[in-house]
């Protein structure tokens, strides 16, 4: 209730009283007048009018009384609506108040901005002083990035030491100041009055102070001798006396003491750590094999130090720690593989300071921005180091010293170059400084190349590696603790090692095995159906012969989980790795020979093994290997692409076993491997087919009788066209230099080159080459045939030829049935092809209307073809069902049938008893799904999928959407439309986690096309397993690709990051 | 969508490894640091940090059902609630995705997008994961049609 409405319900209350009242008085009169007479009358009216009295002085006294409530009240609801006021005024108050806050915060973020970018353009101008004046640390690696040719000795490395910067820096100034001195008749009396007010000389700072001055972190903890003891008098003379002229004189010095300043203090910290190192009072590892790791951290400590010095404004030369002058003391008196790795991990020290000072690549700016984020990395994560450390006890020297560290370790490792987790790539990568630091240490190109093969392989993982060697040995550095690292467990830095090493021997072991290879998988990532790993450890114990009792223990409660035939598999692939040779010896045979090894003789047996000319031949190797493997998906699909092309068009009943390389050289087209019987074509080859056609004419059974007559007319040719053929023969043995090309193959890639060629060229010189060669032509034309079903070139190439062999019948013949024979193309080509007397004459009907010969082939394309649904299927997947005991054609023919109720229930037991032999794919098998093009933002958005998926492997050959659409049959979504100009596939990797299955027998009895309830797509174009998959979030590296429907090229490719969401690549 | 619980708050569960993870947070929680993603920029208001696996107090996988004429069905993304007003539910059973009007998806897969005013219930499933995959219960919990919204925006609001 207002106010307003209280007040009238008061005056109506007044009003129903004063009724009342009057109703009283009325009553009252009248019985006394009724009752009474005469005196009676009066005495009654007396009364009346007392009564009267009485009434209305109650009623006057009650209406005060209403009214003195009435005006209490008011000033009550006065006092509450003052008070709502004056709360509202407090409250506006408040509030205005909050907004000064505000404003004052915004004031202070706005000056902490300023600050920042203040920050960031000392980081920008310290970068831009190191760039133009150079740092002699700095400019040694830089040299060797820029020059790529640094070829000195490891001995010659220059090793300048910060003492001879800080000379050379500042004797000048030294000499000035003395000068001035010398020449100042007062100078005694200025030293004296700067004196007084230099704090150096009243209240100098701890070391420490100064240290921690640098990360803005207080410190009440002065253990640490007082700098004053170390500070030099002659310094401090020259500056009380910079300063007593500045008081006394008003002469402006304010710029020279800053400078003059640091140099003091710095040259007593340098001082101070001098006598550390004289004295050894500094932290003693086992250099054997903390060497590398003490370079790394020295060079850590000593860079990032330095460079957060400098980056907070102190730019005097800094100092170096004892702990650094002892490991530059112990490495310089190094050699072999302790150097290396010593010098390798120490300049990884440096990098890191020289990219947080925006070291590294692309323009100053560039170098510059990302120096300003790797410094906020650095100090977050130096604070939280610090705060972590100081909890538990620790001084503010041993936090601080394990803040820079452990920050510098995770800059150095999980954020150079911004990219998280991708630290080693920028460390090791293609184009890092480490590689140019590793030319300086390693002379010889092919342990150079060596080296960096084993930084190449660096993958996932490693830097867990590094981190978990580094770990205890940072904590012991830094906090005096004793940790004890283990090297010979998985994550240790033999693992490490081992990991490197056999990474390469199991990648070029792998690659003449045409295996897939992922060595981590082989080595560490071994898991049964739990998901467990089986541990670097217990594959070491068992391979070395000598496991221990937990090395067995593991592998016993590990294995539980298989079945038997899991367990074959497990075993063939801990098997893969005995076998695997590093340097000529099975990782089996190394394990049993490092078994009793101390660590120090495992590292250099490995290094042995590492310059063995068997390694130098497996890095080559591995060189291919890792090319290869670093674009796989796109070599894969480059591959199946032309090897599905090929086995399309010439099928597999020829008898020609084609194998793939992939050579960059696209001048390699292939060779004929006469050792092994087969086929070799460059995927990379300009045009395999016409490298097929090549290796064809030289090496058919039909051809090879005519091939003298044949070379004789091509090198005829040759002379008449007046081609170099000597250069031509330099050319091939140029390209085919790695291929130990014999004489008889050049000429006979040179033969085969030019009829090729000739055979896909212009029409006259066909023609021409027939009329004079016509003992062969109708052999080349069988041959051109078998390449002609589909491939518009081979498709002309083959009407030039018809067209040249019935020009050179008409010479001689005249009925069709002659020039049948002319067309003599052979027993190995097949019937339906080319050379039945029907096809010939439609041919020529073709010819005669100007159509393309093999046109109406086209037509069959919606019938089974064996052959076409031969070279779609998986090859490993044919072989595998037909190891199984399938007949292809047999599942060809049930799973062609649309209407799962004309299939026989024998049939249908059939197929799906094949595809319970094939199974779901198994934990770690990429699997790939097809996704419409309307999907493409949703996909991006969404955090699940499922739905149906194939195994990547099983549908590889399917890349051109028009025939994904066909083969898989995605008519039965329709968000697929068959004019979309482009799909989306996606890419993931089975985990443990992952729901599977075969879809058999859904919804019995109620099955509508295409769905067949026999688990393997209703296709005519091959055998498709596809498996339903239960609804799953998308897994870090999922890879989305969008292809263009016609051309199967990728054009936009995204990978799943569960940080981040989808990120485009 | 994997959830953390850590220090009594939930977090969206990022990268992971067997011995730690990255929690993710709109918030700068203590112990939590910026998120710069992998081209190196400073992402605003989203916070990281990354702690050993034993320290959650739990985990668990989120999946979200809804209740549509009175049968249950898997949902894709409910965010999209949000957006568009609708959400797209799944069958795999021809019966069911011919009784209610279903569009086939892929083989054996049938989906249909609703409106928010056709959904009677959602249905919240919280299957643990990691070291509590084997120690705890897939449980589920309803949120009735008025809560949904809030509870949609509630999701939205992870990292």
């Amino acid at each position: 209730m207002n106010f307003i409405e209280w007040l009238k319900k008061k005056q109506q209350e007044e009003k129903q009283k004063q009724q009342q009242q009057q109703q009283q008085e009325a009553a009252a009169y009248d019985s006394i007048m009724s009752t009474g007479a005469g005196s009676e009358k009066y005495i009654a009216k007396k009364q009346v009018q007392q009564q009267n009295n009485k009434s209305q002085k109650s009623i006057i006294d009650k209406a005060l009384k209403i009214k003195d409530e009435i005006e209490q009240q008011q000033k009550n609801e006065f006092d509450t609506y003052d008070n709502m006021m004056s709360a509202n005024s407090e409250l506006y108050k408040l509030k205005m108040e909050k907004r000064k806050q505000n404003e004052v915060i915004a004031e202070k973020n706005k000056a902490i901005l300023e600050e920042n970018k203040k920050r960031y353009q000392r980081a920008k101008d310290e970068a831009k002083r190191l760039h133009l004046f150079g740092d002699d640390r700095y400019s040694f690696i830089q040299d060797a990035y820029n020059n790529q040719t640094y070829g000195g000795k490891i001995d010659e490395i220059p090793y300048v030491t910060t003492a001879d910067i800080r000379n050379k820096n500042i004797s000048n100034i030294d000499t000035e100041i003395d000068t001035k001195i010398n020449t100042d008749p007062n100078a005694n009396d200025l030293i004296t009055q700067g004196a007084s007010i230099n704090p150096l000389e009243n209240d100098a700072p701890t070391y420490d102070e100064m240290a921690l001055s640098t990360l803005g972190l207080d410190s009440e903890d002065s253990y640490i001798t007082n700098f004053r003891d170390y500070l030099n008098p002659d310094e401090l003379r020259r500056l009380n006396y910079l300063l007593g002229d500045q008081k006394k004189n008003g002469v402006d010095h304010s710029q020279s003491i800053k400078d003059y300043s640091a140099m003091v203090i710095n040259r007593a910290g340098q001082a101070y750590e001098d006598k550390r190192y004289e004295t050894g009072d500094y932290v003693h590892g086992n250099f054997y094999l903390s060497s590398p790791i003490h370079g790394l951290t020295s060079g850590t400590i000593g860079g990032i130090g330095k460079t957060m010095k400098r980056l907070f404004g102190d730019i005097s030369p800094t100092v170096t720690t004892a702990e650094e002058m002892a490991y530059q003391d112990e490495l310089n008196k190094s050699t072999g593989f302790k150097k290396i790795a010593g010098l390798v991990l120490y300049n990884g020290g440096q990098i890191t300071s020289s990219v947080l000072l925006g070291g590294g690549y692309g323009s100053l700016e560039a170098k510059a921005a990302r120096a300003g984020t790797n410094t906020m990395m650095f100090l977050t994560t130096a604070g939280n180091s610090y705060d972590n450390v100081i909890k538990n006890g620790y001084t503010d020297r041993e936090a601080l010293t394990y803040a820079i560290m452990d920050a510098g370790m995770e800059v150095l490792l999980t954020k150079i170059g911004g990219k998280l987790a991708g630290g080693i790539e920028q460390l090791a990568g293609t184009k890092s400084l480490l590689k140019n630091a590793i030319k300086t240490t390693v002379k010889n190109p092919i342990d150079q190349r060596a080296v960096n093969k084993i930084i190449n392989m660096a993958s996932e993982g490693t830097e867990e590696y590094i981190q978990q060697v580094f770990n205890p040995i940072v904590k012991n550095i830094a906090l005096g603790e004793d940790n004890k690292f283990k090297l010979n467990v998985e994550g240790g830095l033999t693992a490490f090692l081992v990991g490197f090493l056999t990474a390469g021997a199991v990648n070029a072991t792998c690659s003449n095995y045409g295996l897939k290879s992922d060595v981590l998988s082989y080595v560490y990532k071994i898991r049964n159906p739990e998901g467990n790993y089986l541990s670097a450890d217990a594959i070491y114990g068992v391979h070395s012969g000598n496991p221990i009792q937990d090395n067995i223990l593991e592998y016993a409660e590990w294995i539980k989980p298989f079945k038997e035939q899991g367990l074959e598999e497990i075993f063939g692939r801990i098997k893969n790795i005995a076998e695997v040779e590093i340097g000529g010896k099975t990782y089996s045979e190394i394990c049993k020979a490092t078994a009793n090894m101390n660590k120090g003789e495992v590292i250099d047996y490995y290094f042995s093994l590492i310059n063995s000319p068997k390694y130098k031949q497996e890095v080559e190797q591995l060189k291919a290997r890792k090319e290869y493997l670093d674009k796989t998906s796109d070599v894969k699909l480059a591959e199946d692409k032309v090897r599905n092309r090929i086995y399309d068009i010439i099928g597999k009943n020829t008898g020609v076993e084609l194998s793939f390389i992939n050579d960059a050289n696209e001048n390699v087209g292939g060779y004929f491997d006469d050792k092994n019987n087969k086929i070799v074509i460059n995927s990379n080859s300009k045009n395999p087919m016409l490298v097929m056609l090549m290796r064809e004419i030289t090496h058919n059974a039909q051809l090879s009788k005519f091939y003298p007559a044949l070379k004789d007319a091509a090198f005829k040719d040759m002379e008449n066209k007046g081609i170099d053929v000597k250069a031509a023969e330099d050319k091939i043995r140029e390209d085919y230099k790695d291929y130990n090309l014999s004489d008889k193959g050049v000429e006979q890639e040179i033969v085969s080159k030019y009829v090729g060629g000739m055979l896909l060229g212009n029409e006259a010189d066909v023609i021409d080459f027939v009329l004079r060669n016509k003992t062969f032509a109708g052999k080349l034309y069988g041959l051109v045939s078998k390449f002609a079903v589909k491939d518009k070139a081979f498709m002309e190439a083959k009407n030039n030829l018809a067209k040249a062999i019935l020009a050179g019948n008409e010479e001689n013949v005249s009925s069709p049935g002659e020039a049948v024979l002319q067309y003599d193309i052979g027993e190995g080509i097949k019937s339906d092809e080319v050379n039945t007397e029907e096809n010939v004459i439609n041919e020529q009907n073709d010819i005669a209307n100007g159509d393309e010969v093999g046109y109406k082939r086209e037509e069959g394309e919606n019938a089974l073809d064996l052959k076409r649904a031969e070279s779609y299927t998986s090859k490993g997947l044919l072989k595998s069902i037909k190891e199984k005991g399938y007949d292809f054609e047999r599942v060809m023919r049930i799973i062609s049938i649309d209407d799962p109720a004309k299939i026989p229930q024998e049939d249908k037991d059939y197929v799906i008893g094949m595809m319970r032999d094939i199974g779901v794919p198994k934990v770690g098998e990429t699997i790939r799904k097809i996704i419409p093009k309307v999907k493409y933002k949703n996909i991006l958005r969404n955090k699940t999928i499922k739905g149906f998926i194939a195994n990547a492997e099983h549908v590889s050959s399917l890349n051109i959407f028009d025939v994904i659409h066909k083969a898989l049959r995605l008519e039965a979504n329709e968000d697929f439309n068959e004019n979309d100009d482009f799909y989306i596939e996606y890419f993931t990797t089975v985990t443990a986690e992952d729901k599977l299955a075969i879809p058999i027998n859904k919804n019995s009895g109620q099955l509508k096309p295409p769905c067949n309830g026999l688990g393997a797509t209703a296709s005519i174009f091959g055998i498709f397993p596809e498996y339903f998959m239960r609804r799953r979030g998308f897994q870090d590296g999922d890879i989305l690709n969008l292809r263009d429907s016609k051309t199967g090229e990728k054009t936009k490719s995204y990978r799943y990051d569960r940080d981040e969401g989808w990120i485009e690549e | 969508m994997d959830i953390g619980l850590y220090h009594g708050k939930q977090y969206r569960i990022g990268k992971f490894t067997d011995v730690s993870l990255h929690l993710l947070s709109r918030s700068k929680d203590e112990g939590f640091t910026e998120f710069i993603n992998s081209k190196g920029v400073l992402v605003e208001n989203k916070y990281i940090i990354d702690i050993p696996i034993a320290d959650l107090e739990d985990a668990y996988e989120l999946w979200h059902d809804v209740i549509y004429k009175g049968n249950q069905f898997e949902a894709d993304n409910i965010e999209t609630l949000l957006e568009s007003g609708s959400v797209d539910i799944d069958t795999d059973d021809l019966d069911t995705a011919n009784k209610f009007g279903f569009k086939m998806q892929d083989q054996y897969w049938y989906s249909k997008t609703i409106k928010f005013k056709d959904i009677e219930a959602l249905i919240e499933i919280k299957e643990p994961i990691l070291k509590f995959e084997k120690t705890k219960q897939t449980t589920t919990h309803t949120i009735p049609k008025e809560e949904i919204m809030d509870y949609v925006k509630y999701i939205a609001s992870f990292a």
